[in-house]
C-alpha cells in the first residue's frame, strides 16, 4: 500500500541539491596545527570534550559518506557506532585484549555487521532504506539489552579503560586525533576518488549509472560497509573515553545525532560533518552545564541556526561566498 | 570553518575553562549528578529539594570545617555516558571533593566504575542494584538507600507468613526489576518451599502494554502477584488492572509502591490491601522526623516524599563524613565513611565498613485509601532497619570477591 | 486505534510535504497534557472530559499550523532532509516547555465519564473505554475517507501525495496545501494524545515512547497512505499482542 516510488530507484534518493563546497587546504592545515598544539594548554575537561568531538566528527563523517555522497539516509547508523564500541569492549572484557588491539578490532566488528545489514538494506530505496536500517539498529539494541550473560544487559560493560601509558587525557587525545584524523582523511580521499564519483552518479541518476555499466547495488553496499567501518572506529574511540558501553550506544538517539550534525554543518561537503559535530557537541556541553532547561535552550538555538543557515553552516557560507 | 571562527571558538573555550578554574577554594564543592530529565525526572525533583534543605541548613550553621558547602548540579539525562562526562568535568574543572547522586542503577554502576578508576569517592544516593556494593563494589563507593536485596527480603519475611503459594510477577525488563523479584522469590522459597511461580511478565521499562500484561497474568490464575514496576508503568498498570478486576482476584505485593512518589499520583485509584515497602511520612512518631516534615513543608509548600528524605540523608552523611575526616581529601573521606554513624530524622544509621551500604531501612505495611487526603497511604507499618536484612560481613566478602 | 490516529497524521504529512516530522510525538504529548489540565478546569461536569479532548486536539492542530507557517515554510527550499533538523529541535523545545509548565512528576489523567467500567468479552474483562476507542477508529477512518475522496481539498491532497510538482504546476497554492496538511496531521496526533488520557500515565518522555512505533506503522503501511496506516496499525497491534504473549520478555525490539 501507499504510493510506489516514482521510478525504480536504488537505495539512494534525491536528497542533495546543490554542489560541493570545497574547503581551502590552508584552512585544514591551520586547523590541524591548532589541534596538535592546543590541548596541553587546555583544562583537562576540555581535552575530554575535544576527544568526544573527534569521535563524533568521524562518526558524522562516516554517515556523510553514506548520506551525502551516496544519497542513502540511514536512521540506524548507531549500529556501526555501537557495534564498534561493543566489539572493543567485549574483547577487553572476555579476552583481556590489550587496548590497541581492541581499538583496531572495533571498526572490523562494525564493518562485519555492516556487510550483513547492508546486504539487505541496499535493496530498498530512500525512506524504506532508512527504516530498515533503523530496524536493524533496534535489533542490535535488543540483543545488547537481552544477552545479559555476554553484554551485561543494561548494566553494560565497565572497566574499559585505555592502557596505562595512554590513560592521561592529553595522550589519549593524541591517539584519538590520530585515529579520527586518519579516518577523516581516508573518507575525504574516498569521496574524491572514482569510488566517490561512482556513488554520486548512482545517487543522482541511478538508471544512467546502470546503463553505463556501474553496478549500483554493489557500490552502495561497499559504501555501507566503509561507513560502518569508520562509524565503528568512532565507537571504539568513544568506549575507551568513557570506560564503558551500554545498550544506549545502539539506541535511536545515537542514530539521530550524526544526522543532526551532518545537516547542521551542511550536507554538501564532507567538511560539514566535523563542523556540525563540533558545534553540536560544544553547544550541548555548554548549555547542559549552565541551565536546567538545556533542551529548551538547545532547541531554540538549533531552530535559529536552521533559519539562518538553511543549507547547513558550510552550505550557506559556500553559497553566499559564490554569489 | 573560517580561521577567525575557529579562533573565536577556541578562545571562548579557554576563557570558560579559566573562569571555572578561577573559582577560589573558599567553599567545599560537591558534584551532584542525577537524572533531572528523562525517565528519572519525576523522582529527582523532590530528591533535589531534600538536598537543598540539607545544604541550606548546614550552611546556615556555618558550614563544615569553616567553609560553606557548594553543590554543583548536573543532568545525566538518564545516560551512563553523560554521567561519566559530568563526573570528569566536575573533578577536572570544578575541583569537587566527591561525586554524589545518580538514580538509575546502570548510571550508578558507570559512575562507580569511573570513581574506582579515578580514585574519587562516589556517594550513591538512589540506585538500587546490589552489584553497586557487592559484585562490583569497591572502596570508593557507598550507598544510602536500602537496596533491592534488602527490600525484597523485607517483603518476603511478611509474605512468607501468608497462605499464598501460587505466585506471578511483573516487573520492568532490566536488572533492577529482575533482582527485585529474585531476592523476594529466593527468600520466599526458603520460608515456604511449596511456593510455585506460575507466570513472569517483563515489559520493557516505560513501554508497558498494560492490557496485554494484565490479561496474561489473569489467564494463569495466580493467588498472589509481586510487582516491581514503578513510575508511569505502574500507573498505567493499575488503571488497566482495576478495570479488569485484577486486584479483586489476587493478593498484591509491591516493592517501593508505598512510597508517596508512586502512590500519590494514583489519587483515590490506589489499590488497597497491598503489601508494600514505602514511606509513611504522615505517620512517623519520632519528633525529629515530624520536625523534618515541618521544615520541608515550610520551605517547599508540599510534603516530602522518599526521594526527599534520601537526598537529605545523603548530604547529612556527606557533611558528617567531612567532619569526621577533618579534611576533604579522598582517602580520609573514604576512611571516614567506614562505620560512619549519622543522626537522621528517622534515627541513627551507619555505613557498613564491609560494603559501604548504609543501614537505612524501609517501612513495610499495607495500603489503604485516605479519603480526606485523597491519596493512598500505608497503614500497619513497621520500620525494618537495614541491618536486619543485610548479609553478614563474611557473606559480603564472598559476594565481593567475584569482582 | 490511537496508533492509527497518530500514524495516519504522520503518514499524511510525509506523503504530501516529504517532511519527516519527529515532532509528531511531541504534539501527541502536548495534547495529552493540555487535555489533562482542561478536563480538570472546565466547569462542565461529565462533559468536561470530552470537551477537553476535543479542545486539546484542536489546540495542537493550531500549534502545528503555526509551526508550519512560522518555521517550516522557510526551509522548504532547503535539501529535503533539512526540515528534519527543525522538527528535531522542536522536539527538544516542546519537551522542556511541557516540563516547565506541568512539572516533571508523572500525572494520572481522569477516567472518561460514562466509560469507566468493563464488560465481559469472550471470558475476559475488557474496559468499555477501550471498546469505545476501537469503535472510534473506523469512524475516524471513514471521516478521513470522506475528506479525501469527496472533497476538492482531498483530491488535491491525494494528487500531491502522488506528484507534488505536478500539482504545483497546475496552479494550486502549495503553501496553503502544506499548511492544511500539517494542521490535519497535528490534529490527529493531538487527538491520539488526548484520547490516551484515561489509559496511560502522563510523562515527559511520552513523545519518545510513541514516535518510533508511529514510524514503524507508517513505513509498514506505506508512506502517504492512510488506509495503509490503518491496516498496519491493526496488524502491528495484533502482532504486538501475540509477541508479548509468546515472549514475556518483550524488549525494545518491538518494532521488528
Amino acid at each position: 500500500m501507499g504510493r510506489p516510488e516514482a521510478q525504480g530507484r536504488s537505495a539512494g534518493g534525491t536528497i542533495i541539491a546543490g554542489r560541493e563546497v570545497a574547503v581551502p587546504r590552508a584552512l585544514i592545515v591551520g586547523l590541524a596545527a591548532l589541534l596538535l598544539a592546543i590541548p596541553p594548554l587546555l583544562p583537562t575537561f576540555y581535552v575530554w570534550v575535544l576527544v568526544e568531538i573527534l569521535a563524533f566528527a568521524l562518526f558524522a563523517a562516516s554517515l556523510h559518506l553514506l548520506m551525502g555522497t551516496g544519497g542513502m539516509v540511514s536512521f540506524g547508523h548507531a549500529a556501526a557506532f555501537g557495534m564498534g564500541a561493543y566489539g572493543a569492549a567485549l574483547l577487553v572484557r572476555w579476552v583481556k585484549a590489550p587496548m590497541l588491539l581492541a581499538l583496531a578490532a572495533a571498526p572490523l566488528a562494525a564493518a562485519a555487521t555492516a556487510v550483513v545489514i547492508g546486504f539487505f538494506c541496499v535493496r530498498l530505496s530512500s525512506i524504506y532504506f532508512a527504516m530498515l536500517t533503523l530496524a536493524f539498529a533496534q535489533i542490535a539494541y535488543a540483543i545488547a539489552h537481552q544477552w545479559y550473560d555476554v553484554t551485561g544487559g543494561d548494566n553494560g560493560l565497565l572497566g574499559i579503560w585505555p592502557a596505562r601509558w595512554l590513560a592521561s587525557p592529553v595522550r589519549y587525545y593524541y591517539l584519538a586525533l590520530a585515529a579520527s584524523g586518519a579516518g577523516l582523511a581516508v573518507l575525504a580521499v574516498a569521496g574524491r576518488a572514482p569510488f566517490g564519483l561512482t556513488l554520486r552518479a548512482a545517487r543522482d541518476h541511478p538508471r544512467r549509472a546502470e546503463a553505463v555499466g556501474i553496478d549500483v547495488r554493489a557500490h552502495q553496499w561497499l559504501a555501507f560497509v566503509v561507513a560502518g567501518f569508520f562509524g565503528g572506529l568512532a565507537g571504539g574511540i568513544f568506549v575507551f573515553l568513557k570506560g564503558s558501553v551500554f545498550p544506549e550506544s545502539l539506541a535511536v538517539a545515537v542514530s539521530v545525532e550524526p544526522l543532526v550534525m551532518v545537516l547542521l554543518g551542511g550536507v554538501q561537503s564532507l567538511a560539514g560533518a566535523p563542523v556540525g559535530a563540533a558545534l553540536y557537541k560544544l553547544l550541548d556541553t555548554v548549555v547542559t552545564r549552565y541551565t536546567e532547561y538545556w533542551q529548551l535552550v538547545l532547541g531554540v538555538i538549533l531552530v535559529a541556526i536552521v533559519l539562518v543557515f538553511p543549507r547547513g553552516i558550510l552550505g550557506t557560507l559556500g553559497a553566499r561566498g559564490r554569489g | 570553518m573560517s580561521p577567525r571562527r575557529t579562533l573565536v571558538a577556541l578562545a571562548a573555550v579557554v576563557v570558560l575553562g579559566a573562569a571555572a578554574l578561577g573559582a577560589a577554594q573558599t567553599t567545599i564543592r560537591i558534584g551532584e549528578i542525577n537524572s533531572f530529565s528523562g525517565i528519572g525526572a519525576p523522582f529527582t525533583g523532590p530528591y533535589w529539594n531534600g538536598v537543598q534543605l540539607a545544604i541550606d541548613e548546614v550552611n546556615a550553621r556555618g558550614g563544615v570545617l569553616g567553609k560553606k558547602l557548594d553543590v554543583l548540579k548536573r543532568d545525566d539525562k538518564g545516560q551512563p555516558a553523560e554521567a561519566v562526562k559530568h563526573a570528569q568535568e566536575l573533578v577536572a574543572s570544578e575541583q569537587v571533593v566527591l561525586i554524589a547522586g545518580t538514580f538509575l542503577s546502570n548510571v550508578g554502576l558507570a559512575v562507580s566504575d569511573w570513581a574506582r578508576q579515578n580514585k574519587m569517592l562516589f556517594v550513591a544516593a538512589e540506585p538500587l542494584t546490589e552489584a553497586l556494593t557487592w559484585s562490583k563494589g569497591h572502596d570508593h563507593v557507598v550507598r544510602v538507600r536500602p537496596n533491592t536485596y534488602e527490600q525484597g527480603r523485607m517483603l518476603a519475611e511478611k509474605a512468607g507468613k501468608l497462605k499464598y503459594t501460587k505466585w506471578a510477577t511483573i516487573g520492568p525488563n532490566y536488572e533492577y526489576g529482575k533482582r527485585a523479584w529474585e531476592t523476594f522469590r529466593d527468600r520466599m522459597k526458603e520460608l515456604k518451599p511449596d511456593v510455585q511461580v506460575v507466570e513472569e511478565r517483563w515489559p520493557a521499562l516505560g513501554k508497558i502494554d498494560a492490557g496485554i500484561e494484565v490479561g496474561a497474568i489473569l489467564a494463569k490464575n495466580p493467588e498472589a502477584l509481586y510487582v516491581s514496576l514503578f513510575g508511569s508503568d505502574w500507573i498505567t498498570f493499575v488503571r488497566e488492572a482495576k478495570k479488569r478486576g485484577l486486584f479483586d482476584r489476587m493478593f498484591v505485593v509491591g516493592i517501593l509502591l508505598g512510597e508517596p512518589e508512586y502512590i500519590d499520583p494514583l489519587g483515590l485509584e490506589a489499590p488497597e490491601g497491598m503489601l508494600v515497602t514505602g514511606y509513611p511520612w504522615y505517620d512517623i512518631a519520632a519528633p525529629a522526623h515530624k520536625d523534618f516534615v515541618a521544615r520541608f513543608t515550610k520551605k517547599y509548600d508540599k510534603n516530602p516524599v522518599l526521594g526527599s528524605l534520601v537526598g537529605y540523608i545523603t548530604y547529612l552523611s556527606i557533611v558528617d563524613a567531612i567532619r569526621k575526616a577533618g579534611s576533604t581529601e579522598t582517602d580520609k573521606l573514604v576512611a571516614a565513611f567506614r562505620g560512619l554513624k549519622v543522626d537522621t530524622p528517622i534515627g541513627p544509621i551507619s555505613y557498613r565498613a564491609s560494603d559501604g551500604q548504609s543501614t537505612m531501612g524501609a517501612w513495610v505495611g499495607t495500603t489503604k485509601l485516605d479519603a480526606k487526603r485523597g491519596v493512598g497511604i500505608v497503614v500497619n507499618h513497621e520500620y525494618v532497619p537495614g541491618d536486619n536484612v543485610l548479609p553478614s560481613d563474611d557473606e559480603v566478602k564472598k559476594l565481593r570477591s567475584g569482582s | 486505534m490511537v496508533l492509527f490516529l497518530i500514524a495516519s497524521g504522520l503518514s499524511l504529512i510525509f506523503g504530501v510535504t516529504r517532511v519527516v516530522n519527529f515532532a509528531h510525538g511531541s504534539f501527541y504529548m502536548l495534547a495529552a497534557y493540555l487535555a489533562y489540565t482542561l478536563a480538570g478546569a472546565l466547569p462542565l461536569g461529565g462533559a468536561s472530559f470530552y470537551v477537553a479532548v476535543a479542545l486539546a486536539a484542536l489546540a495542537v492542530g493550531a500549534v502545528g499550523t503555526l509551526v508550519e507557517i512560522a518555521l517550516l515554510r522557510r526551509v522548504y527550499r532547503a535539501p529535503e532532509l533539512y526540515q528534519l533538523l527543525l522538527t528535531f529541535a522542536l522536539v527538544l523545545v516542546v519537551s522542556d516547555v511541557v516540563k516547565l509548565v506541568w512539572g516533571s512528576e508523572n500525572k494520572t489523567g481522569p477516567s472518561a465519564p460514562g466509560l469507566t467500567g468493563a464488560v465481559r468479552v469472550a471470558g475476559q474483562l475488557v474496559p468499555t473505554y477501550d471498546l469505545a476507542l476501537i469503535a472510534l477508529g473506523p469512524c475516524v477512518a471513514a471521516a478521513l475517507w470522506w475528506l479525501f475522496y469527496r472533497t476538492r481539498w482531498g483530491v488535491l491532497i491525494r494528487a500531491a501525495t502522488l506528484d507534488r510538482e505536478m500539482v504545483a504546476l497546475l496552479g494550486v497554492d502549495q503553501a496553503r496545501l502544506f499548511t492544511g496538511v500539517f494542521a490535519l496531521g497535528s490534529l490527529l496526533a493531538g487527538l491520539a494524545g488526548a484520547l490516551q488520557l484515561p489509559r496511560v500515565a502522563l510523562t515527559t518522555v511520552m513523545d519518545a515512547a510513541i514516535i518510533t512505533e508511529a514510524f514503524v506503522v507508517v513505513v509498514v503501511g506505506g508512506m502517504g497512505s492512510v488506509p495503509g496506516a490503518l491496516l498496519a496499525a491493526v496488524v502491528i497491534g495484533v502482532i504486538d499482542a501475540f509477541g508479548v504473549l509468546l515472549l514475556p520478555c518483550s524488549s525494545s525490539g518491538r518494532g521488528v
